[in-house]
């Protein structure tokens, strides 16, 4: 991860410069297209299902953004399990907290 | 190579070294970040859990418009931001600049809709307090967490802008290594910045509506 | 021009004759430096103002519980003056304590760093850090908080006329100090250590030091979302654990003590790496099983987040969930129980010597370990019913919090004071403050397991008379400790001006920072180290020391 190339040569920039804007304008469709859907599916009258679709849908654009828009595909392993860490917490935390209040 | 001399800083030896650590400090400030946030989102899912009607009933009153297009906005900053900071790595001033601008831009916009909308909150009375609109149990519950989450939130957009501004400023200055870790650890913390709303989305505004 | 992807930068010459203190001698160049070593001394300045805040307070509470009814102060004053020792040396001396100063001071050094990885973050740090003491120190001028430092809710939210807010508001801010604290140090550990210092070479204090810096990382942004929904509820009047609009108050104690249970082991687990390096140095012996010390801490900094509901049994909580957490606080005991097991066993057929540090080490373990055992009474849930919110509870804590970490910061204290300013300090002296400060300490708070378990419950002005005899012999204690409390700065500074001069490594201890000269230079090394060695490798493998050795068998840069 460094490509700190300040000095190549102008159709190499331009290659660059494309395949920048292509990579990051396809997930940004993606999202898009997320969103559009989370909204519409808001709409049907699923009960429970509905947040829980919602929060998936969030899930995968949270994903999206980390991996392509944050570049941990390309980062260092440890810099990856240093993501994912605090999600893991807020699941400790959520469950230990919820065996309180389901169980009263 | 003075620019990027410039961006080296005691007590590292190596510019990719600085570059390398930068990214893991900050993706280190964000996990408390989402620590910080999720202490909120654990307040809105039990009181959630406790009073689903109540709750149900808060989240039909917000406003779905404006808060879709603040989520494609937030987004499609993160897109410009995303571009930046690959630009900056790979040397393209103009392009890394503009990507700041445009995030700047779009952060903006953001923040306006969000003035627009809590102006509409309070003429209908969905402060919490003496002359709240709802009478549902939990309901002021769930206000009182959109007004938290979503204010918190802001302040959090409003200090990456004024991170950004100045990276816009010194970057058009030519005082900015492109080089520097700084254009790449302001974008991971926008991105946290989008990632936020991302989550409170569902949470604030698509409940209720079926 | 090349376009090198890799840039070196040469290290600065160092002067021959400087050294990190020489290095500016004005007041700025302290404030302004972003030296590890003088950041460590800058913390370790404010930490020692705002320990004798706390302890004045606490004085007063012991003056005033030498007689059974209040005579001296009010029953508000009582209440803000318990607060404000809580609130006080939780926040502003244990937490920073051994961390921002023998952390921020030792842990390059004993990687072989220049610095830590973010050395204008880490003033950053403490700047923040003063900013939360100011605004807390107003709180308290202003009229002080009567909240207890638990801050609970609905009291603090609703029903308090005291300055929470501005209490709330301090915590907060010192809070961002820890967190950044935190990030520092884990991205030193990962990305500064020189080369040939593996992750099992690192010294047991560095690995300490990374396990509190994760606990601090994701413990504390829970307090500060925490302390703001108090300054939304009280402030802005959005309710959120008001009874009256549906919410709980029991969700305030779970995100509360979701931080606060991790922050005990922020306070402990320094602590316990600065035993090792103090039992191994004056038992002159490897540590006994250096992998399970290293699982141990990283256990306990794990497992400790999911015994938060301990504080929890008498609330209401629900019995099941209690259950669980009661069984999680027995299991958290074990690998504070497997590092006292390794402390012992590296302590035996060891060639013992009883300096200060030494004294100081070992009534760590012996009073970390009654503090430890008498966890597991609390952890139990019928006992918990009863002696829950009385002295038992305070005993336990201060067993470990003072007894434990205090202990050890008094042993980190005289170990590296001749590496950090060397110069040696009077050794007769310093036996005489640790032993006094040991028996001091028992008087003060054995009394107190007694008085908890006969029913004298916390936080209260008045007791029964019967109680008497306990708490007298509990404040004369905490005179005795208090004069052993004292004793230390006065032949300490005293060492400053006339004290001999330490030489490199005047304990003949093994690790990188007695490789480099006392003070150090400004850099720290000279020539950056390479690293040959296991820690403490006092003596040979398989044979013990020599006894009345004071050269160690190899340094960390010595090959085998």
């Amino acid at each position: 991860m460094t490509g700190l190339e300040a000095t190549a040569t102008t159709s190499a920039r331009g290659d660059r410069f494309r395949s920048i804007w292509r990579r990051n304008l396809v997930v940004w469709l993606a999202l898009d297209l997320l969103v559009f859907a989370t909204l519409g599916l808001a709409y049907l009258p699923l009960g429970y299902f509905n947040i829980a679709i919602a929060l998936t849908i969030a899930g995968v654009k949270i994903v999206l953004v980390a991996i392509w828009f944050m570049e941990l595909r390309l980062a260092k392993p440890f810099t990856q399990l240093a993501s994912t860490i605090g999600f893991v917490w807020l699941l400790v935390m959520f469950s230990l907290t919820f065996s309180d209040f389901m169980t009263r | 190579m003075s620019e990027a001399a410039g961006a080296l800083r005691e007590p590292w030896h190596s510019l990719s070294r600085q570059r390398e650590a930068a990214a893991f400090g900050i993706w280190l400030f964000l996990a408390s970040e989402l620590l910080f946030f999720g202490g909120m989102l654990l307040c809105y899912a039990v009181c959630r859990y406790s009073h689903p009607q109540g709750f149900l009933e808060a989240a039909r009153q917000t406003n779905i418009v404006f808060g879709t297009v603040n989520t494609l906005t937030l987004l499609t900053s993160s897109f410009c931001m995303a571009i930046a900071s690959e630009a900056g790595k790979s040397g393209l001033r103009r392009l890394a600049i503009g990507g700041l601008a445009g995030t700047l831009m779009l952060g903006f916009v953001f923040l306006v809709i969000k003035g627009l909308e809590y102006r509409d909150d309070i003429s209908q009375h969905l402060v919490p307090g003496a002359h709240f609109a709802l009478p549902q149990l939990g309901a002021q519950l769930f206000f009182s967490l959109y007004w938290m989450m979503t204010g918190v939130h802001a302040l959090h957009l409003t200090v990456g802008m004024i991170i950004i501004a100045r990276l816009v400023l010194v970057g058009i200055r030519r005082e900015l290594p492109l080089t520097s870790p700084e254009i790449q650890v302001t974008a991971l913390y926008w991105h946290l910045v989008d990632i936020i709303w991302i989550i409170l989305y569902p949470l604030l505004y698509l409940g209720g509506r079926a | 021009m090349s376009g090198a992807t890799i840039l070196v930068r040469p290290l600065t010459p160092v002067p021959e004759s400087g050294n990190y203190l020489t290095a500016g001698r004005t007041i700025w160049s302290w404030l302004t430096s972003t030296d590890h070593k003088r950041i460590a001394i800058l913390y370790a300045i404010s930490i020692t103002v705002f320990f004798f805040i706390g302890a004045a307070a606490i004085a007063v509470i012991r003056f005033e519980l030498l007689t059974p009814t209040g005579q001296y102060i009010s029953d508000d004053t009582y209440n803000k003056l318990f607060t404000l020792h809580g609130v006080v040396m939780v926040w502003f001396f244990l937490i920073p304590s051994i961390p921002n100063t023998f952390g921020n001071f030792l842990l390059p050094l004993m990687i072989g760093a220049p610095d830590v990885a973010f050395p204008r973050l880490n003033l950053f740090s403490w700047y923040l850090n003063i900013a939360g003491g100011l605004f807390t120190l107003y709180a308290v001028i202003a009229g002080g908080v009567d909240t207890g430092w638990t801050f609970y809710t609905p009291f603090s939210t609703m029903f308090s006329n005291s300055h929470v807010l501005a209490a709330a508001a301090g915590v907060f801010v010192a809070g961002f100090s820890s967190i950044a604290t935190g990030v520092n140090f884990i991205a030193t550990i990962h990305m500064l250590r020189t080369e040939g210092m593996s992750w099992m070479r690192l010294p047991l204090f560095v690995w300490s030091l990374y396990a509190t810096s994760l606990v601090l990382i994701l413990a504390t942004p829970v307090l500060a979302v925490t302390l703001l929904l108090i300054v939304a509820e009280r402030w802005l009047g959005l309710p959120i654990f008001d009874p009256a609009h549906g919410g709980d108050p029991l969700l305030f104690q779970h995100l509360f003590w979701f931080y606060s249970h991790p922050a005990v082991y922020i306070m402990i687990l320094p602590a316990m790496g600065v035993v090792t390096e103090v039992i191994t140095c004056f038992a002159r012996r490897r540590v006994f099983g250096y992998d399970f010390m290293v699982y141990a801490l990283v256990a306990i900094a794990g497992i400790g987040f999911f015994v938060w509901g301990h504080h929890m049994f008498v609330s209401g909580q629900s019995p099941y969930a209690s259950l669980v957490f009661s069984f999680l606080s027995f299991v958290v005991a074990v690998p504070s129980a497997i590092k006292v097991f390794n402390w012992t066993a590296t302590l035996y057929r060891g060639s013992i010597s009883f300096e200060a540090p030494m004294l100081y080490a070992l009534g760590f373990i012996g009073l970390f370990t009654i503090g430890g055992s008498t966890g597991l009474f609390l952890a139990s849930i019928p006992v918990d019913i009863q002696v829950h919110d009385t002295y038992f509870v305070i005993a336990h804590f201060h067993y470990i919090m003072v007894g434990g970490s205090v202990s050890a910061f008094f042993a980190a204290l005289h170990y590296w004071w001749p590496k950090i300013t060397g110069k040696l300090y009077d050794e007769a002296w310093a036996r005489f403050a640790a032993i006094l400060m040991f028996f001091g300490f028992n008087f003060t708070f054995f009394p107190q397991f007694v008085l908890g378990y006969l029913g004298n419950p916390r936080r209260y002005h008045v007791y029964p008379p019967q109680f008497q005899v306990f708490h007298v012999m509990s404040s004369t204690g905490a005179s005795v400790l208090a004069a052993a409390y004292l004793l230390p700065p006065i032949y300490l500074i005293w060492s400053m001006r006339w004290g001999r001069a330490a030489g490199d490594n005047p304990w003949g201890a093994t690790g990188l920072e007695w490789r480099t000269s006392s003070p150090p230079p400004l850099h720290n090394f000279l020539n950056p180290p390479k690293v040959e060695q296991q820690p403490y490798a006092y003596h040979p493998e398989g044979r013990g020391p020599v006894p009345g050795s004071r050269t160690p068998y190899r340094t960390q840069d010595q090959p085998s």
